[in-house]
């Protein structure tokens, strides 16, 4: 924050406009925007407030920005969550996350009508493009001058310097025929004043996104959103579980308690927000018994899927040095050789040692000197990624396990099974980006199957009796209830979700006003 | 117990002894009674008192990392406590289950090809001690907590290697070790009674192992020093520095290089 800003306080006995548990993609912006229309707002925040310089890029030390409250992961794909999935702290996820801020493609909003397959948002991408280009411009994003894929596109910084592994896939992408650019990142690259916050100075290219960001260049909530919303009026309340929400006997929300340094704490409100996540939205709703007559609470979990193709090059790549993953092509979202719906954005990876080494470990069973081995190759090595879109499936989904936190609640299991449509496009994946890496002389090609990011699990859609939310993010059953997160996402889409959720959370904000 | 894999390591030997004896053993000087109370059980008959070796030597030349002023403060901080061994051990394991996994790790991950002769970085305690820390936000479903799952497949390692062998696991040969370990890793090896893991959940733990082992050696100052990672040395305090070189062979002064014989194929271009 600004350290001129001195930020208000509200006594747990006001009843506040607005409580948004959450202050990352889902919670900052909106609550910023309802801030900054006069509303007074309290963000509740689980984990604590770190400071930018305070980040350290050693892996371990590092978990302190993950969420750490233990889930249960099963089906046949669990999933690892932990570091790629879920932060803690003010500024959410984004503290931790990779700034890989692609958009979604129009294509991938009407799934449904286009393949019969998945599920259609309430709208399509003119809807959401306006709350998109805020977002980009008030944050800060890079990106080409041409954007190869949508060449109307500007972005108001130039792309941080290319890496060794954003380099090499560019020579892959050519010797295949692939278009590729540099990738839309959330990060500046030259030192700005930021509005309500201060000076942020240009990425460094120190590699060490994914463990916080120590100069400001890559644009987070800590930044930006919540600057903003303390500068206008909002206070922020970090170390903060959120864990019962009270109702009247009409079943409107009336407060919610958290528990802060043990003791337990009730903030009055008129509206709640919850911007908790794809796992800890629905855990909180399941856990209350609150807002799901459908049924479809905790159903629909969804991922990306993220299959990674790593090659030893003879170069000395350092694959920690640079922004991680620059280079992107999207002429896989509709390839047309698929034998799948959808498709799938690649990225160019660089990464540090330990993540590295922890999708080695558990992607082979080498052992002895060949183990020792493959890990001596870490300086050698470069990779490719993908995200592509993940049907809805019945299996997949998040429901409350028999055993119990330190907090008494239940923690929350998540099942996750790829389907056929997962498993084709892993394999399509695997197969191009192999080739990819064979055409430009990489050794020791190995493919990690893996899924990330965390989806779904509050459908938003326009009928009561299958979604959880309407079309603005808002409960069916309750109508001073709103859910500002990728939980409502009614289908995956390949794109990374944080700028979608930003969006949204902007669009969110803009129909409480309204009301 | 009746070993202690550490009274006849490398690192308690004199650095002059024969290489050829050391690696006799194959093991990588884990000790799993230090600083638990046992101080002596390392002397030598023929040493008097006052003569005990130290039963942990001190760490060994101080990584030029640690001293780059590339480096903050509490990154600093942070890999010089992986330096010394925790001060308890075993500190979540039982002795029985501690004692499996120091002879499995040099078995599964041998690093004499990556460190200097003599470097023990404390694996099996540094392990143990986090498995009682703050853990990774999620587990398996099919496992029970991490520190019970833990202790479970390193017993359930240990009356198999009974089984088969007739012996306990430490006292296998390396080589029957690494079968059992393989074994273990491909969905061959388990046991369905209480407290062991059954075939299934020993495979799911085997990936846990090896990214907690995985953890444990990336992130430790002398490996990224004899690999010439430079990954810790984002930018210091006063000045963030980051990196101006990023793309192949363009090591900047203040890297390292690597030193370790299995990683300097790319350095020697140079």
């Amino acid at each position: 924050m600004n350290s001129t800003t001195v930020m208000k306080t509200f006594a747990e006995t006001n009843i506040v406009d607005a409580v948004v548990i959450g202050s990352g993609a889902g919670g900052a912006p909106l609550a910023a925007e309802l801030a900054r229309n006069g509303k007074t707002v309290v963000v509740l925040e689980a984990g604590p407030a770190f400071t930018a310089m305070g980040h350290t890029p050693d892996e371990i030390a590092a978990r302190e920005l993950y969420w750490l409250h233990e889930r249960l992961s099963a089906g046949t794909n669990p999933q690892a969550f932990g570091g790629n999935n879920s932060g803690t702290g003010l500024g959410g996820s984004l503290l931790h996350y990779g700034a890989f801020m692609p958009r979604m493609d129009a294509r991938d909003f009407h799934l449904h009508t286009e393949t019969g397959k998945g599920v259609d948002w309430p709208f399509g991408l003119d809807e959401l493009l306006p709350y998109i280009e805020r977002v980009e411009s008030f944050i800060g994003v890079s990106g080409p001058t041409h954007y190869p894929w949508d060449p109307e596109r500007r972005y108001a910084y130039a792309p941080p310097l290319a890496n060794s592994a954003a380099l090499k896939m560019r020579e892959g992408c050519d010797a295949l025929g692939l278009r590729h650019a540099d990738g839309p990142a959330a990060l500046i690259t030259r030192d700005i004043e930021q509005p309500h916050f201060g000076t942020r100075h240009g990425c460094a290219n120190c590699g060490a996104c994914h463990q916080g960001c120590r100069n400001g260049a890559k644009s987070g909530a800590d930044n930006t959103w919540l600057p903003m919303a303390v500068a206008y009026g909002a206070e922020l309340r970090p170390g903060c579980f959120a864990h019962t929400i009270e109702r009247d006997s009409s079943g409107r929300v009336t407060g919610v308690v958290y528990r802060q340094n043990g003791v337990e704490h009730r903030q009055k409100c008129a509206t709640l927000v919850l911007a908790a996540g794809a796992v800890e939205t629905p855990r909180l709703l399941l856990t209350n018994d609150l807002a799901n007559s459908s049924g479809q609470v905790g159903q629909n979990y969804m991922t990306h899927v993220s299959t990674q193709v790593w090659g030893e090059f003879d170069e000395d790549i350092r694959p920690n040095r640079g922004y991680p993953s620059l280079t992107i092509t999207e002429d896989m979202m509709r390839p047309k050789d698929a034998d799948f719906v959808g498709g799938y954005l690649i990225q160019s990876l660089g990464m540090m040692p330990a993540t590295w080494g922890q999708n080695l470990a558990r992607s082979t069973t080498t052992r002895g000197p060949a183990f020792a081995r493959a890990l001596a190759g870490y300086n050698r090595s470069a990779g490719m990624g993908i995200n592509g879109e993940c049907l809805p499936r019945p299996e997949n989904r998040v429901t409350l396990s028999n055993e119990k936190d330190a907090f008494g609640i239940p923690k929350p299991l998540i099942e996750h099974s790829y389907g056929p449509n997962e498993w084709a496009m892993h394999n399509h994946a695997a197969n191009l980006l192999s080739r990819m890496w064979e055409a430009i002389g990489a050794k020791d090609i190995r493919v990690i199957d893996r899924a990330a990011h965390m989806i779904g699990t509050c459908r938003m859609g326009t009928d009561a009796g299958s979604n959880v939310v309407n079309p603005e993010g808002r409960s069916f059953d309750i109508d001073n209830l709103w859910i500002s997160d990728h939980s409502i996402f009614p289908s995956a889409a390949a794109a990374n979700p944080a700028l979608a959720i930003m969006a949204l959370s902007l669009r969110t904000a803009d129909a409480m006003l309204k009301t | 117990m009746s070993v202690c894999p550490a009274a006849r390591s490398k690192n308690w030997l004199p650095e002059s002894r024969p290489a050829p004896y050391r690696k006799r053993f194959g093991h990588a000087g884990y000790c799993i009674f230090a600083a638990s109370g046992r101080r002596n059980h390392h002397r030598r008959r023929t040493l008097k008192p006052k003569h005990r070796r130290p039963q942990c030597p001190p760490p060994p030349d101080r990584p030029e990392i640690l001293d780059s002023d590339h480096l903050s403060a509490r990154t600093r901080d942070i890999l010089t406590s992986r330096l010394s061994a925790p001060e308890t051990q075993p500190r979540t394991l039982s002795l029985q289950a501690y004692a499996v996994l120091d002879a499995l790790l040099p078995v599964l991950l041998p690093l004499d090809e990556i460190l200097p002769p003599g470097t023990d970085i404390n694996m099996t305690a540094r392990i143990d001690a986090a498995l009682s820390g703050p853990r990774d936000g999620w587990r398996f479903a099919d496992l029970p907590p991490d520190a019970e799952a833990w202790e479970a497949a390193l017993l359930t390692l240990d009356d198999v290697a009974a089984e088969q062998h007739g012996i306990r696991f430490i006292h296998l040969a390396p080589e029957l070790r690494g079968t059992l370990l393989d074994a273990m890793m491909t969905g061959q090896l388990g046991l369905d009674r209480d407290g062991r893991l059954s075939i299934p959940q020993m495979a799911r733990w085997a990936g846990d192992l090896r990214g907690e082992v995985v953890d444990c050696v990336m992130s430790d100052p002398r490996v990224q020093q004899a690999l010439g990672i430079s990954s810790s040395l984002t930018g210091g305090d006063t000045v963030f520095q980051g990196f101006t070189e990023v793309g192949p062979d363009s090591r900047e002064d203040f890297e390292p290089k690597a030193t370790a014989p299995l990683a300097q194929m790319a350095d020697s271009r140079e």
